[in-house]
């Protein structure tokens, strides 16, 4: 009998921890197939041709020297990296997310077009899902489509709060 | 001047009406002198007038210069930088002829100190010593790094003495050319702060000693250069001061007169009492002659400097400072690189003038006399770009006028590769030797009429132009074909009727890859004009056939069929989409590239292709900085979806038939291996040949032809191909990496190639096929069960790849001109509903 009002009071506690997520959840389904690891590109830098391991620590020194407070070094490692590998859609990414950040929502979507196709045809990394949403949502919402930026913006708090609880992508938070 | 002459006219009325009162009191020889001295002061001022004048007219030249634009700099262009990592190639890159553009000197390190600039090759790797790079987003600190090799691939870098391991270090960009004005001249401009004392020491210890106390002539000096010419009989030593010397050169014609020399001194005294010696120093040094480059004259010691050491003129040695003084007397006799043995008693002629004028002391000379001459390698700047910087001048905005390029000194660093721009030359040039060698009507006597040309490669994914040729040769041809050429692209075309007819519409694609084309006779009527009857190049029909073959083997008629059934209102949209800007004819023909394109148009629409559909802005520049360090002008990256990915990826699937199987398996019998996707194209009477294809990393488009058009009796394939094989060997070493992706959007599934139809185990014969989501055959080959079999579409009810009728063709029966593209097992399928309905009745018992 005490036993059954424990495992009560766990699964009731569960519920409650769960109630204001699903509250908020747009798509609970969606969120939750989103909700994965948390991705960090430097987990894939060691990863793939010379080249690409090149052009992954790149785009890693690029985020770095963003988060740092060093925008222009940042870029041009972000172009370096496309250098050494064109098809690198994580430089995209990262260069989308830069220029979201400064203020120039359509030329991001660009980017980020980019990045997701590329991303799409290798396997995007379940991580970086919720990522790849909350920076279209964020876009799309400084683009003025208020409802669907902020839908996005909602499912990527659910697959990444870690995150996106801020509703921002920072530079050091892809590392 | 002109003030004291006003106060001499206000002044002389009060004397003439004291005047009569004087007169009186003189006597007569009194008024004789005084009559003798107005006469004399009168002579003087009117002799004194013109030469006021004369001297007003030379101030004005010198302040005008002097106040004005002092140097022209002809704007230099910087390649991409090279940039090195671990696993790469070191083979591949070229790296010693790259550090040998980049003025990098080999040697060996002294005490284990490797100066910046200078590498050295051992057991242990390659050690290189990189300079500091200035750029507004870019710097790069001066490093001292070790290329541990492993074979001729870096194992890992290490920076020296115990620095971190470097994933990925950058060389400097190299510079690819510069636009010159009418004068083929370049400098670097310096800053006296930044030009070390002993390079100063050197130059006035040999050229004028006393710079610092005289005012623009040298009396000591003239005197001394007088007696020696009068001895001699001719003009045969100059007395100039390093003013004079600057004038002489801003001003006026080299020419020995003593007219010029008074001019000269004259002018010399002007520049002196009007600015500081300090600024005529520092003009002096930015404007002095110091030898050629090939045709460009060398001006300055800061470009003398960049070209004889490869360094900054701030990092100059004593040694390195004397020998640049030395040979400014003559640059060309006494050149290190000509005649190195005078250019060191030069050298050490300054080094001891500085002992002796006690500039240096005994030691320093010694120690500077005692270096060896440590020379940069010069090479020669390259034609080659010159394509290239034409084109990049077109996309800069029209405030980067021909003036400002030539005159401001901006730094423009563009997307060319070295590398690939250096083997898209050679590629071009053998290229067409060999077409020539082997097929001898191609050959032209006059240069101007040759056949010719060019190769455009790009970066899909950025849209970068990493290299570019516009014709065989420059120097006799500056008409750029990739840019400016309006040729007709004949079957390069095609893909974009294909890209039309595979994006699904309204009702769906009007074709999937398991289609049929019927390549049958056709004639298309229009309003206004003859028939038109397209004909295949081998002029015979084919019939019913796949696709795949029909764009494999490159038929005119299905493709003018499926022109039609598509409708040319939608091919010459999805060519807008993909990057055709030049007008489009909406005609039937269309469909055959019947249409005036430039190359580069070309190139855009399949890096669209190639991008998975994603349009890419093509750009020849990063940004452009000014000669302050300022970034004034940016190209960034940009792109647009015009087409879904799946769609794209049909059309290269296609394309890399062609390579495997069609018009451009030659790409396969020279040995290239990887993923390779690309069509060729002839024009009507073999005017124009191309060859358009990519990897998934390069685009490049190679077009072949005379400018005034001619027949060449070549295809494509026999024309331009071999050179486009040619810079791809080159570039990849045969060796392609990489693959094309499939999107997650399409679906890849085995099909009967026979029939088109899906394939079950007990098919007779099986290909993996590729389709969009709902356009998969929903019919099945012969099974083991003995029949044709229905499956149930992924997405009921999606549309399946319809057949749409004609348009404007001719109706007759039996219709063999019709547009008709087949669907999969169309009949097989109505037999099979039969059967089935049949077997139905009975199950139920009607």
């Amino acid at each position: 009998m005490r036993r059954s009002l424990l495992l009560a009071a766990v699964a009731a506690l569960a519920v409650g921890c769960a109630g204001p997520w699903a509250g908020r959840a747009p798509d609970a389904g969606r969120a939750s197939a989103m909700r994965a690891e948390p991705f960090h590109l430097l987990d894939q830098v060691e990863r793939g041709t010379p080249s690409w391991r090149a052009s992954m620590h790149l785009v890693a020194e690029g985020l770095r020297a963003e988060a740092e407070g060093r925008p222009a070094e940042a870029v041009e490692r972000y172009d370096r990296a496309l250098q050494v590998e064109p098809s690198n859609p994580y430089a995209f990414l990262a260069i989308a997310r830069y220029l979201a950040e400064h203020g120039r929502p359509d030329t991001a979507l660009g980017h980020l077009e980019q990045a997701e196709a590329l991303l799409a045809s290798r396997g995007t990394p379940p991580g970086l899902r919720a990522h790849l949403r909350g920076l279209r949502g964020f876009v799309l919402r400084e683009l003025g489509d208020r409802e669907r930026g902020a839908r996005l913006l909602e499912e990527a708090r659910h697959g990444a709060p870690e995150v996106w609880a801020d509703g921002f992508l920072d530079a050091e938070e892809l590392l | 001047m002109a003030g004291t002459s006003r106060q001499r006219r206000r002044r002389r009325p009060s004397g003439r009406r004291r005047r009569p009162a004087r007169r009186g009191r003189l006597s007569a020889a009194q008024g004789v002198f005084l009559a003798a001295c107005a006469g004399l002061a009168g002579l003087a001022f009117v002799a004194g007038l013109p030469l006021g004048a004369y001297l007003k007219r030379l101030d004005g030249i010198v302040t005008e210069r002097f106040e004005g634009r002092l140097f022209r700099v002809p704007s230099r262009v910087y390649s991409a930088p090279t940039i090195l990592y671990p696993g790469l190639d070191l083979e591949e890159v070229g790296l010693e002829e790259v550090l040998e553009r980049l003025s990098y000197t080999e040697a060996a390190p002294e005490g284990g100190f490797l100066p910046p600039g200078r590498y050295h090759r051992s057991r242990r790797g390659f050690r290189i010593h990189l300079r500091a790079f200035e750029h507004p987003r870019r710097p790069e600190p001066a490093r001292d790094i070790l290329l541990e090799l492993d074979g001729t691939s870096i194992r890992r870098i290490r920076e020296l003495p115990d620095g971190p391991e470097l994933a990925a270090v950058m060389l400097e960009p190299e510079a690819v050319g510069a636009y010159y004005g009418p004068r083929r001249v370049q400098r670097e401009l310096v800053q006296l702060s930044d030009v070390p004392r002993h390079l100063i020491d050197a130059v006035l210890a040999i050229e004028d000693r006393r710079f610092e106390q005289h005012v623009g002539i040298d009396p000591v000096r003239i005197v001394g250069a007088l007696i020696a010419n009068l001895r001699a009989g001719s003009i045969t030593q100059g007395g100039s001061t390093l003013t004079q010397q600057l004038v002489k050169n801003f001003f006026l014609t080299p020419e020995r007169t003593y007219r010029r020399k008074l001019n000269e001194a004259l002018m010399a005294v002007i520049v002196e009492v009007r600015y500081p010696k300090d600024a005529i120093l520092e003009a002096y040094l930015n404007e002095i002659y110091l030898g050629q480059r090939g045709p460009t004259e060398i001006r300055g010691v800061g470009e003398a400097a960049r070209v004889f050491f490869g360094k900054s003129v701030r990092d100059l040695t004593v040694a390195e400072s004397a020998l640049l003084a030395g040979i400014i007397h003559s640059p060309n006799a006494t050149s290190p690189y000509r005649n190195p043995e005078a250019a060191r008693r030069r050298r050490d002629l300054v080094l001891d003038q500085m002992r002796r004028q006690g500039r240096i002391d005994e030691e320093t000379a010694l120690r500077a006399k005692g270096r060896p001459l440590e020379l940069a390698r010069v090479t020669r700047e390259e034609g080659h770009t010159r394509y290239f910087l034409d084109a990049l001048q077109g996309q800069l905005p029209e405030i980067y006028d021909e003036q400002t390029l030539t005159s401001d000194g901006l730094r423009i660093y563009s997307t060319l590769d070295p590398r690939l721009q250096r083997i898209a030359h050679q590629a071009v040039r053998e290229g067409l030797a060999e077409l020539e060698k082997r097929h001898p009507r191609l050959r032209i006597g006059d240069p101007r009429r040759n056949l010719q040309a060019c190769l455009v490669a790009l970066r899909p994914q950025t849209g970068e132009v990493v290299a570019l040729v516009g014709g065989r040769d420059y120097g006799q041809s500056q008409y750029n074909r990739c840019t400016s050429a309006r040729r007709q692209p004949g079957s390069v075309f095609k893909p974009i009727v294909y890209a039309a007819a595979l994006e699904p519409g309204e009702e769906g694609p009007t074709i999937t890859l398991a289609s049929f084309i019927d390549d049958s006779p056709l004639t298309v009527r229009t309003k206004g004009s003859r028939p038109w009857q397209p004909k295949n190049f081998d002029r015979q029909f084919h019939g019913r056939v796949p696709v795949r073959t029909a764009i494999e083997k490159s038929m005119n008629v299905a493709a003018a069929r499926l022109g039609q059934e598509v409708g040319i209102g939608r091919v010459r949209d999805m060519a807008r989409r993909l990057g055709i800007a030049s007008p489009l004819p909406a005609v039937p023909s269309l469909a055959l590239g019947a249409a005036s394109l430039p190359p580069i148009e070309i190139a855009r629409a399949y890096a669209t292709l190639a991008n998975g559909g994603i349009r890419p802005e093509l750009r020849f520049f990063e940004d452009v900085v000014d000669q302050r360090g300022r970034t004034v002008e940016r190209r960034e990256i940009a792109f647009e979806r015009v087409l879904d990915p799946g769609t794209a990826f049909l059309v290269t699937s296609l394309l890399q038939g062609v390579v495997e199987r069609g018009t451009g398996a030659g790409i396969r019998r020279a040995g290239i291996r990887g993923p390779i996707a690309g069509k060729t194209g002839t024009s009507n009477d073999t005017r124009d040949a191309w060859f358009a294809g990519y990897t998934p990393d390069l685009v490049v488009v190679v077009w072949v032809g005379f400018d005034e058009p001619r027949p060449m009796g070549l295809t494509g394939g026999r024309a331009a191909l071999p050179i486009w094989i040619r810079f791809l060997q080159g570039a990849t070493g045969g060796r392609v990496e990489g693959e094309f992706l499939a999107p997650p959007s399409v679906v890849a599934l085995a099909i009967d190639p026979a029939s088109g139809a899906r394939a079950l185990p007990g098919c007779p014969s099986r290909r993996r096929e590729f389709f969009l989501p709902g356009t998969e055959p929903r019919h099945t080959c012969p099974g083991f069960w003995g029949g044709p079999h229905v499956i149930a579409s992924r997405e009921p009810g999606a549309p399946a790849a319809r057949s749409a009728g004609p348009q404007q063709v001719e109706p007759r029966p039996p219709r063999p001109d019709r547009p008709r593209v087949q669907r999969p097992a169309r009949d097989a399928e109505r037999v099979y509903r039969r059967v089935l309905e049949w077997f139905r009745r009975q199950a139920q018992g009607r």
